[in-house]
């Protein structure tokens, strides 16, 4: 019991002395770059490469699943299999079947593990694409625009965001249909505050560093000084919210597509696929909402590993 | 401090303002609307329809329409005379003062299109499941992130702190719909320890909230008090568990940097007792983060935990918002964003003066 907690502490904290430099880097005069480094601390914790193995698994098992396994809304039952309340798991259907229309959950775990992967990276993507550029433009810019921006930032965080995002997600869909796209816009809309207000933070900061001086002076222009100088050292930050924001674009998703107000049931997600679970749950149906939330459980944990793990490759000093 | 108070309340003033601009411009995008309530009626003619869009203000500017619902202009009036009120003070100010009741600075958030009542009334009977909900929860929750965290950061790197550690990372990781989910399976549905939702036993007791239910409460208390206990385990516990989790990593986290602070170092070199510098020196450095943390959780009363609460049909400001979106019941959903968006800036504004009077190294 003791070395099974042993090793499992372990798995879970990261390692507090990271692997020694490669030889090549201490004694062939070569310095490590800044990304090498956190790129060998990464890989020299546990959780990282652990998070990283189990999110590459549910992916590969997604996409695989999906082309041998894919989605028919229309899969009616024979006559000897209707069952209203869904069988249980049994060989050849091991996560059994939904209530109501006896879809295979395995079918739909895998499509909308799909699905819900793509809005999370999806989201990601724009939220931190905005959320840079907003921080980038506010902090390099400074002044009215700045005060401008950031008060903005203040507005949005204003509004309890899960309330916010379930109502525009409803209008929405209401005017436009409920498609994967609406839901990333609402999530990427709802979501560039924090990093704005990071990547600024950051930003002001390098500003003032003395090789930005040393560019200024040499009288490069102030766009090239904010792509090629200030953003490059500004993005540790970003990188490390980046899972965080892939995982709680695939929850929030859930949650929202469960009630009825994210994508529409033609488009399985794991949030869609719920919708109608919780009835039968007390009929006794435990794996049709069991199935689907182990994935997404599974997910999210080794997201929040690997995004942990970033946390203290890149800023060794949080590393505790 | 005075002068810091009340610059910090002006701030958070002109941000709720641009938060109700927001809000209105949201649902202003929205499909539907008042004018439509009767579209689907072939006796419904176009006069009858630009009628009712003229009674309802719908003609006037957007600027205005706005401006009558934040009740900062008059509704009986145009033009820039309707920004003062029948009293010659500006219409924004209360009631009292201005003698202008519409519009939602003085609590009137218009009636609800799904049940016609005035909307501030349905607020009202959602408030209360949601605040007793919601601080049952955040007592519990925070005084056991205090207690596991410290407790954890203390015991750093013993077998206590390990299995504590690794249960909290999991549970960090639950999304609260399928943990409420997986606890109404286990608890509910298979032990039969409680009930799958609501608040109060529909075969015991009238529905809570109304006359009746209060009725009963007074002539049988306890019955009342076991029900709605029972009630409250399962939503309780999702609550806390996933708050927890999260809150007593970050008192962890937050007590173990102390520990390594050079006064930590003063104190024990001056050789201290281990309890002194514990409770004196680290405990109170350490835990100045997660108290301004409480502020935080003030909108968590009044928003209240929407998620649990949809779960377990529990009959609070977040079930109330989820009904509101899937009837697109606006005046009722521009109230719930209003409330939630005044709720949050209170508590970032309770939090910001808990650290300005528990932080010395805050000098205002």
């Amino acid at each position: 019991m003791n070395s099974l907690l042993r090793s499992l502490r372990t798995i879970f904290a990261p390692k507090r002395t990271a692997r020694r430099a490669p030889q090549r880097a201490i004694d062939g005069g070569i310095s490590e770059s800044p990304w090498g480094q956190a790129r060998r601390r990464f890989f020299s914790g546990r959780m990282g490469p652990l998070g990283l193995i189990i999110l590459v698994a549910i992916f590969l098992f997604v996409i695989i699943g999906s082309i041998v396994l894919p989605f028919d809304f229309y899969h009616v039952p024979q006559p000897d299999e209707i069952n209203f309340v869904g069988r249980g798991p049994a060989w050849g259907r091991p996560f059994g079947e939904t209530g109501l229309l006896q879809l295979d959950v395995l079918t739909l775990v895998v499509n909308g593990g799909k699905t819900s992967l793509a809005i999370g990276f999806f989201t990601a993507i724009g939220s931190i694409t905005l959320g840079t550029l907003i921080g980038v433009v506010a902090g390099t810019l400074g002044g009215k625009v700045d005060s401008a921006l950031m008060r903005l930032a203040d507005i949005f965080l204003m509004i309890p965001t899960i309330f916010v995002i379930l109502v525009l997600a409803r209008i929405l869909q209401g005017a436009h249909g409920g498609g994967i796209w609406t839901l990333i816009f609402v999530f990427v809309v709802f979501g560039w505050m924090g990093l704005a207000r990071l990547v600024r933070g950051q930003v002001l900061a390098i500003r003032e560093m003395e090789f930005v001086e040393a560019a200024r002076a040499l009288g490069v222009r102030p766009l090239r000084i904010a792509v090629r100088h200030i953003l490059p050292n500004a993005i540790g930050p970003v990188v490390v919210s980046a899972p965080f924001i892939v995982g709680g674009a695939i929850i929030s998703e859930a949650f929202i597509s469960y009630l009825g107000f994210g994508v529409d049931g033609a488009t399985p997600t794991w949030g869609n696929v719920l919708s109608e679970s919780a009835k039968f749950l007390q009929q006794g149906n435990w794996w049709w909402i069991g199935f689907p939330g182990l994935f997404i459980v599974l997910t999210s944990l080794s997201i929040n590993m690997i995004g942990d793990a970033l946390r203290s490759a890149l800023d060794p000093r949080g590393a505790k | 401090m005075l002068k810091f108070i009340v610059r910090r309340v002006v701030v958070s003033l002109g941000i709720l303002l641009g938060a109700t601009v927001l809000i209105y411009a949201l649902l202003l995008a929205a499909p539907g609307g008042p004018a439509q309530k009767y579209a689907g009626n072939p006796k419904y003619t176009p006069e009858q329809a630009a009628a009712y869009v003229k009674a309802l203000g719908l003609d006037k500017p957007i600027p205005v329409q706005y401006c009558r619902w934040l009740g900062a202009c008059r509704r009986d009036r145009d033009g820039i005379d309707a920004l003062l009120g029948p009293t010659g003070l500006p219409a924004i100010l209360p009631t009292g003062l201005s003698g202008v009741d519409t519009g939602i600075a003085h609590g009137d958030f218009g009636y609800s299109y799904e049940s016609g009542s005035p909307v501030i009334e349905r607020l009202g009977h959602a408030l209360l499941p949601t605040f007793i909900l919601a601080l049952i929860a955040s007592v519990i929750w925070l005084s056991l992130a205090v207690l596991l965290g410290v407790a954890t950061a203390l015991r750093n790197g013993t077998k206590f702190d390990h299995i504590v550690s690794i249960v909290t990372y999991v549970m960090n990781s639950f999304p609260t719909f399928i943990l409420g989910f997986w606890l109404i399976w286990i608890f509910a549905v298979t032990l039969h320890l409680t009930p799958v939702s609501g608040m109060t036993d529909g075969r015991l007791s009238p529905a809570f909230g109304s006359d009746a239910y209060w009725a009963y409460v007074s002539v049988n208390p306890g019955t009342a008090l076991l029900d709605l206990g029972r009630h409250l385990i399962l939503p309780v516990v999702t609550l806390v568990t996933i708050s927890v989790a999260g809150d007593s990593r970050y008192v962890r986290q937050s007590v173990i940097e102390s520990m390594g602070m050079e006064h930590v170092r003063t104190a024990r070199s001056k050789g201290l007792s281990a309890r002194r510098i514990n409770i004196r020196h680290i405990l109170r450095t350490g835990l100045i983060p997660f108290a301004t943390n409480i502020g935080l959780a003030f909108p968590f009363l009044v928003s209240g935990a929407l998620v649990t609460e949809t779960i377990f049909s529990w009959p609070g400001i977040g079930r109330l918002t989820v009904t509101a979106i899937g009837t697109l019941d606006y005046p009722v959903l521009m109230a719930v964003l209003t409330v939630g968006a005044v709720a949050v800036s209170v508590g970032n504004l309770i939090s910001d003066l808990l650290y300005a009077i528990l932080d010395p190294r805050v000098r205002l």
